[in-house]
C-alpha cells in the first residue's frame, strides 16, 4: 500500500514537472526562436540610396529616389524621411537585387521646397526594422 | 517501483533540458553564421575601390552615340550594375537636367558594357552607348556596384585649382620665379632693405631682387653671368628700346656697394635642388649692371614708361648650360616716385 502510495505520487509530481518543463521550454523556444529569425533575417536586408534627384514640377516638389536590395533576401520599404519628416507611402517590396524608383515615376512629393545646393537627409526605412540614413545635395 | 518511474522521469526531464540547450546551440549557430555572412559582404563592399582616370570619358563617337569612362581598380573585382548621369549645368543642353539619365546593362536601349571591373586592373573603359556627354554641359556620373556602392565623377573632369601659396609663382624649365607682390623688389641709393617694385623711379639706379627656387630635383642650379631683366616700354618697339638690367653679385645689396657678378670664380647663385617634400629655400637674385658681367649701374629711362618685363635666364642644370626666357611682370616708372600720385 505503502509503495503503490508513494508511486502515485511520484508519477503525480513527475507528470507536473513534465508539464511544467514542457511549458517552458515551448515558451523559451517560441520567444528565443521568434528572435533569432527575426534577427537573422533583419540582418539579411541591404537597402542602397543609390541616387536621389530633387526637382521642381509646377508648384509641386519631388524626390526621386533610387533604391537597390543588395542583401541577401527580399525587403520591403515601408517608410522614407526626408530630413526627418516622415512621408507615409505604400510599402514596396524589393527582390534581391532589384533597383526601383520609389513611390512612382514621378518620385516622392515633397511636403513643401527644398533649398537648391542645400544638404538634404533621407532615410529609408524597412518593415523589419532596417533603416539606412544618406545624405543628398538637392 | 516509485524510484524507477522517478528515475526515469528525471531522466527525461535532463534529456529534454539537453535538447533545449542544443536547440539553442543551433540557433545561435546560425545566427551567427548570417552575421559573419552578412559581415563578410559589407567588408567586400567595402573593399572595393574604384577610382576613375581623368578625364573621365574619353573616345567619344558621334555615330554611335558612345563614349568610354576609364577607372583604375584598385580594390577587390567590382561589378557595375548601374550608372547615373545628372547634367548639373544645362549650359551646352538639357540632357539628363529634368531627371537622372539611367545607363543599364545590356539590352537596354540606352546601356554600358564591360561591367566588371577585375581586381587590380588599370585603365578599364566601361563603354556607355546611347547617350554624348561632350555636349558642353557637366555631367556627374554616378556608377553603382552590385555590393551597393557608390563610384562617382564629374565631366569635364575638374580642373584642380593651384595651392594658394602657389597662384603668384610661373615654372618655367627647372626654375621657380616668384611674382607675388613682395617678391619683386628694389633698392636704390644705399638701401639695405629692398621695397616692392611694381611702380619705380625713374633716372634713378637700382638693384632689383628676384626670389627664384629650383623646382628640379635631380640637379644644382647655377646661374651665369649672362643672365638679365629686360624691361620693354610699351611705347616703344624694336631692339634697343629695352632697357636690361644685368644680374650681379649675390653681395650687393644697393646700387651704392654694386659688385659684378663672378660665376667663374664666385661668389655664385647656386640654386640647391629640391627635395620630395618641395623646393628648397627661395634665393634672392639681384639685377643691376647697365652691362654683362660689370658693376656698372643702370637705371630706368627718364621718362615714365609702362614695361614688360622679361627673364633671360642662363644657368648650368646637370652640367649642361642652357637658357630659358621668362614672361615676368608689367610695372612702371614714375618720375615723382614715392609720391601718391605715382600709384
Amino acid at each position: 500500500m505503502a509503495n503503490l502510495t508513494m508511486l502515485i505520487i511520484v508519477v503525480f509530481l513527475s507528470t507536473l514537472l513534465f508539464t511544467w518543463s514542457i511549458a517552458s521550454f515551448g515558451a523559451y523556444q517560441t520567444g528565443a526562436g521568434y528572435w533569432f529569425g527575426n534577427r537573422s533575417l533583419a540582418n539579411q536586408e541591404r537597402p542602397v540610396v543609390e541616387n536621389v534627384f530633387f526637382y521642381q514640377s509646377g508648384p509641386s516638389y519631388f524626390a526621386k529616389i533610387y533604391v537597390r536590395n543588395v542583401g541577401s533576401i527580399e525587403l520591403t520599404l515601408d517608410s522614407v524621411y526626408v530630413n526627418s519628416t516622415r512621408y507615409n507611402i505604400a510599402p514596396q517590396l524589393f527582390g534581391v537585387n532589384q533597383v526601383a524608383l520609389l513611390v512612382g515615376s514621378n518620385g516622392l512629393p515633397l511636403s513643401g521646397p527644398f533649398a537648391k545646393g542645400a544638404l538634404q537627409k533621407i532615410t529609408v526605412a524597412t518593415l523589419r526594422g532596417t533603416t539606412l540614413t544618406t545624405t543628398w545635395v538637392a | 517501483m516509485s524510484t524507477i518511474f522517478g528515475g526515469l522521469f528525471f531522466i527525461i526531464l535532463i534529456l529534454m533540458g539537453f535538447n533545449v540547450m542544443l536547440w539553442g546551440f543551433i540557433q545561435y549557430d546560425s545566427y551567427n553564421g548570417i552575421i559573419t555572412t552578412m559581415a563578410q559582404r559589407d567588408q567586400q563592399a567595402t573593399a572595393e575601390n574604384l577610382v576613375p582616370v581623368n578625364p573621365g570619358a574619353t573616345d567619344f563617337d558621334i555615330p554611335t552615340q558612345s563614349f568610354n569612362i576609364t577607372v583604375n581598380n584598385l580594390g577587390i573585382a567590382v561589378s557595375i550594375a548601374r550608372i547615373y548621369i545628372i547634367n548639373i549645368s544645362p549650359t551646352g543642353s538639357s540632357q539628363c537636367s529634368s531627371s537622372p539619365c539611367v545607363v543599364d546593362p545590356l539590352p537596354a536601349a540606352v546601356n554600358f558594357r564591360n561591367s566588371n571591373v577585375p581586381e587590380g586592373v588599370i585603365d578599364h573603359k566601361i563603354k556607355v552607348t546611347g547617350l554624348l556627354i561632350n555636349d558642353g554641359s557637366g555631367y556627374k556620373v554616378v556608377m553603382t556596384s552590385t555590393r551597393g556602392r557608390l563610384f562617382t565623377l564629374f565631366y569635364p573632369w575638374p580642373a584642380t585649382p593651384p595651392p594658394s601659396g602657389q597662384l603668384f609663382q610661373t615654372n618655367i624649365g627647372p626654375l621657380t620665379v616668384f611674382f607675388d607682390f613682395k617678391s619683386f623688389n628694389f633698392t636704390m641709393g644705399s638701401q639695405t632693405q629692398s621695397q616692392t617694385a611694381w611702380v619705380s623711379p625713374t633716372n634713378t639706379p637700382m638693384v632689383f631682387w628676384l626670389k627664384v627656387t629650383n623646382a628640379a630635383t635631380d640637379s644644382t642650379i647655377r646661374l651665369r653671368v649672362f643672365s638679365s631683366l629686360l624691361f620693354f616700354p610699351y611705347s616703344a618697339g624694336g631692339l634697343g628700346a629695352a632697357t636690361p638690367f644685368y644680374i650681379v653679385s649675390p653681395n650687393t645689396q644697393n646700387p651704392n656697394n654694386i659688385q659684378a657678378y663672378n660665376d667663374a670664380g664666385g661668389p655664385f647663385y647656386d640654386l640647391p635642388p629640391a627635395d620630395p617634400s618641395g623646393p628648397s629655400s627661395s634665393l634672392s637674385v639681384k639685377f643691376g649692371a647697365r652691362t654683362e658681367g660689370t658693376a656698372q649701374t643702370q637705371s630706368l629711362p627718364n621718362q615714365e614708361q609702362t614695361f614688360l618685363v622679361f627673364i633671360g635666364f642662363y644657368y648650368v642644370y646637370k652640367g649642361q648650360f642652357q637658357g630659358q626666357t621668362v614672361p615676368f611682370v608689367a610695372m612702371r616708372s614714375c618720375a615723382a616716385y614715392p609720391a601718391a600720385s605715382c600709384y
